[in-house]
């Protein structure tokens, strides 16, 4: 570790809006700075080479939303330090039994990352937050509404002090309006939105819904949407951006034509389940086995002479209740029965291997344990082996998104907690290691 | 009916207002139409770039639906029939001028087409292509005959979505190609980042199975344990109570879980302590999840007594998890959803001034509206003699043979 490497002040300072921007139809990029001088030596701790090398994040989020958004810059190189502390921990750091407060799912959402903890209740530990904000590119946060300005660090504040820094706040329900302290689960914010509604068989008298923390994914995304485009805004004007993203409308949003049906016709939408307009037949079926199901979807005649053909049951091709699409629709019960009474006795792999030869879009209903052996997920390097030297080897999934020829890797399993606090005070806060004792025997680090 | 923007409340964190941020404008972002792609051009068209959507010309002839008014708005609409090579022809010479491609497709189609990023990179080396495949664009699967539903069934999404014993869920329609785009709109915003330090373009790449199978620990399960996750209704996997009610007037969603440390205690103080739930081990989350079904019918008799809004409003107050399921006009009436403008008014061809859901997030406090939403190929003219600096004669005889 490069001990004798204090930081260097920042070289990139602000400069006023426009400066160093031409215009013009093609951008051409002019004021995103190179990687930072400042990047640490030792190969184990150094940002990792890649798109967004040189970029530096201040996490304080907990559970899946805000470590989601930092995950996803964390691939193409950005540098994440996640602030945590012994008196304010990330909730999955103790979800199950926790071995050195880590977690399988802890595990997941912080690979990558850096560990440094501060006790934000005390004035000392807030100051050295402030010095890692002042190194830092943005910052990220998921707590409730009210936490950020009881430690002082509103917006107006952090703008004042940290002119550069985009600031994403990523509440449930959003920083302002009446609701901004109601707490927020995933499953809450599908409830809030209409997803749990929507997510159902059509004409049941239940609403199941998904019990998943879905909700928890969109709003990461959109976070990590929203804090590239405060770079982006910060590399064109010389200033930081304010981002409020309510968790509810980052999900609402991917409803859009859904809000609408309602704004402009007047009509809700109402659950389809598995049946979409366009297929007939189209939908979920069984297959033999304990729990196996597939989907299979037919759209054109092609398709649906090709069911016919790979499935052998050549009656259907003469019965008039399936002459055409509109036929087919219309007797879709029936229709239905049929195709199950042919799956149900096929295992869903045999199902999906004969259709797909055919040229029928079918897909197998996967669990983990299959996808973990798909060898298309193998073969697209989807699937990360961590093994993580103080917790166990697990397996997880790779980056949902890619920039080909970047390998989006998992250089690092997720920390202990404050595994990185010497090591990030040092390198990133060029402090002595006198001075780090001191704040230790103050009782700030922790 | 449509949902009137609320005074502009007090936003008391953005401080002094600050414009309108358009953090990519200038950035010209060309998007071949297809449901898979459509999200990620209305993102970054938010952000400000002028999004020029691609159409078929025969899509001239259909009545628009409100997907088709939601993913168009704030974009420009050109009419280019790809089908043939005049038309092709006609994009490359867009691509010139063009900073970002979106399209969606397997590999071997895109082939047939001459789009895929090895075509275009030789000729434009700084252009961004962004690419959405049902199931990528390698690997042994990406070319077999798939869709949205697909990929969402082999994503371990499904799996665990619906009721035991009873098929699977798929998320509604599109919603897995939807998501897909938002993370296109993420992997672009990286590309033109790294783009502005190397003078390069990249390919950008989503799998539509990828990015649903990232969620909910199917994988990391299954590799840690041996065993695969089910389908438990509305249960959470840790959270008791966690799931649906049903409610005098509807349905709530509660969660309670060890996340919330004391939430369980304020939750019993408010039924009064009720005997049944004594046990001093049902403090413990995992303890609770053990028993599951001696709890939530104690819980469910307890909320039956209340409306979703009495629920919410009071459970909230005590600092409890608890909403309403709602249906999607419920959310837009939601007085959190006005107080904050989510819903923001636009002019919509064929409806007048309307109600439409805004950005997805606020930018130094602005919602950005949704800009007009136009017809295809509304904008042929501004492009293709404007921007491609084609002549009249030479649009006339495009638009004579159908290319455009």
């Amino acid at each position: 570790m490069s001990a004798d490497r204090p930081e260097r002040a920042r070289a990139d300072a602000p400069r006023p809006a426009g400066e160093g921007w031409p215009g013009g139809a093609v951008w051409d990029g002019a004021g995103v700075p190179g990687p930072r001088p400042d990047a640490g030596q030792d190969p184990a701790q150094a940002p990792a080479p890649g798109p967004l090398a040189g970029v530096r994040v201040v996490e304080l989020g907990h559970m899946i939303a805000g470590p989601f958004a930092t995950l996803l810059l964390s691939y193409f190189g950005a540098e994440v330090i996640k602030v945590e502390s012994r008196h304010r921990m990330d909730g999955f750091r103790r979800r199950e039994a926790a071995t050195n407060y880590l977690t399988r799912a802890f595990g997941d959402f912080n690979r990558n990352k850096r560990s440094l903890t501060l006790n934000l209740q005390q004035p000392r530990g807030r100051e050295l937050l402030g010095r890692l904000l002042a190194r830092s590119d943005a910052l990220l946060e998921n707590f409730s509404a009210r936490v950020l300005p009881q430690w002082g660090l509103d917006w107006p504040t952090l703008h004042r002090r940290y002119p550069r820094l985009v600031v994403v706040r990523m509440q449930g329900l959003g920083a302002t309006g009446p609701h901004r302290d109601f707490v927020t689960f995933g499953p809450s914010i599908l409830a809030l939105t209409g997803f749990t509604y929507l997510w159902n068989a059509p004409g049941t008298d239940e609403v199941v819904g998904s019990q998943t923390a879905h909700a928890d994914y969109i709003a990461g995304v959109h976070a990590a949407v929203a804090l590239m485009a405060g770079l982006h805004h910060r590399a064109r004007t010389g200033e930081g951006l304010h981002v409020d993203l309510s968790q509810a409308e980052a999900t609402a949003a991917l409803l859009g034509p859904a809000y609408l049906e309602w704004l402009l016709l007047g009509r809700e939408a109402r659950p389809v389940g598995n049946t979409r307009r366009e297929y007939a037949p189209g939908g979920c079926y069984r297959c033999a086995g304990e729990d196996e199901w597939c989907v299979i979807t037919v759209r054109t005649e092609a398709e649906w002479e090709a069911l016919v053909r790979a499935t052998g049951c050549t009656e259907w091709a003469l019965d008039p209740r399936f002459r055409d699409r509109t036929q087919r629709t219309l007797h879709r019960q029936a229709l239905d029965a049929a195709l199950e009474a042919w799956t149900s006795r096929r295992p869903a792999a045999e199902v999906v291997r004969l259709l797909r030869a055919a040229g029928v879009p079918a897909g197998q209903v996967k669990k983990g344990s299959e996808l973990l052996a798909d060898p298309h997920l193998r073969a697209r390097g989807f699937i990360h082996h961590v093994d993580h030297p103080a917790f166990r080897p697990i397996s997880y999934p790779g980056a949902p998104v890619r920039l080909v020829g970047h390998e989006a890797v998992t250089r690092r399993p997720a920390p202990t907690l404050g595994q990185d606090t010497e090591a990030v005070l040092r390198d990133v806060l060029g402090l002595s290691a006198e001075e780090i004792e001191r704040y230790r025997a103050e009782e700030v680090l922790v | 009916m449509s949902v009137r923007r609320p005074e502009t409340a007090a936003l008391p964190e953005a401080g002094p207002r600050l414009p309108l941020p358009q953090p990519l404008r200038g950035v010209r972002v060309l998007e071949v139409a297809d449901r898979r792609v459509a999200y990620a051009g209305r993102l970054l068209a938010g952000l400000g770039a002028e999004v020029i959507l691609i159409e078929p010309p025969e899509r001239r002839r259909d009545a628009p639906t409100p997907a088709d008014l939601y993913f168009r708005s704030g974009k420009k609409a050109v009419t280019l029939d790809l089908a043939v090579a005049a038309g092709r022809h006609t994009l490359f010479r867009l691509a010139a001028y063009a900073d970002v491609l979106l399209v969606a497709g397997p590999p071997g189609e895109r082939r047939r087409l001459g789009l895929t990023f090895e075509d275009l990179h030789p000729a434009f080396p700084r252009l961004v292509v962004g690419s959405i495949a049902d199931f990528g664009l390698s690997g042994p699967d990406a070319d077999r005959p798939a869709n949205e539903l697909v990929a969402f069934a082999e994503s371990g999404l499904m799996s665990i979505s619906g009721t035991p014993g009873e098929p699977p869920v798929a998320a509604p329609p599109h919603h897995a190609a939807d998501l897909a785009g938002a993370y296109l709109a993420f992997g672009v915003l990286v590309a033109l980042w790294e783009r502005a330090r190397t003078r390069r373009g990249r390919e950008v790449e989503v799998s539509v199975q990828e990015a649903l199978a990232v969620e909910e620990h199917t994988i990391s399960t299954a590799s840690d344990e041996g065993r695969d996750l089910v389908r438990v209704g509305s249960q959470h996997m840790v959270a008791v109570p966690g799931s649906v009610f049903r409610v005098k007037d509807g349905y709530v969603h509660a969660y309670v879980a060890d996340t919330m440390p004391g939430s369980w205690e304020r939750l019993l103080e408010w039924m009064g302590h009720p005997p049944e739930l004594a046990d001093e081990r049902y403090r413990q989350g995992l303890y609770r999840r053990a028993h599951v079904e001696e709890i939530t019918p104690v819980v469910a008799r307890f909320f039956a007594r209340f409306t979703r809004q009495e629920l919410y409003l009071e459970g909230q107050r005590r600092r409890l998890c608890i909403t309403p399921v709602n249906t999607p006009r419920e959310y837009l009436e939601d007085v959190q959803t006005r107080a904050r403008g989510f819903v923001v008014q636009a002019r919509v061809p064929g409806h007048g001034w309307v109600g439409v859901p805004g950005s997805p997030f606020l930018l130094n406090g602005h919602r950005v509206p949704p800009a007009g939403v136009p017809r295809p190929g509304e904008h042929n003219r501004e492009v293709y003699l404007g921007l491609v600096g084609y002549g009249e004669e030479e649009l006339a005889a495009l638009a004579q043979s159908g290319v455009v």
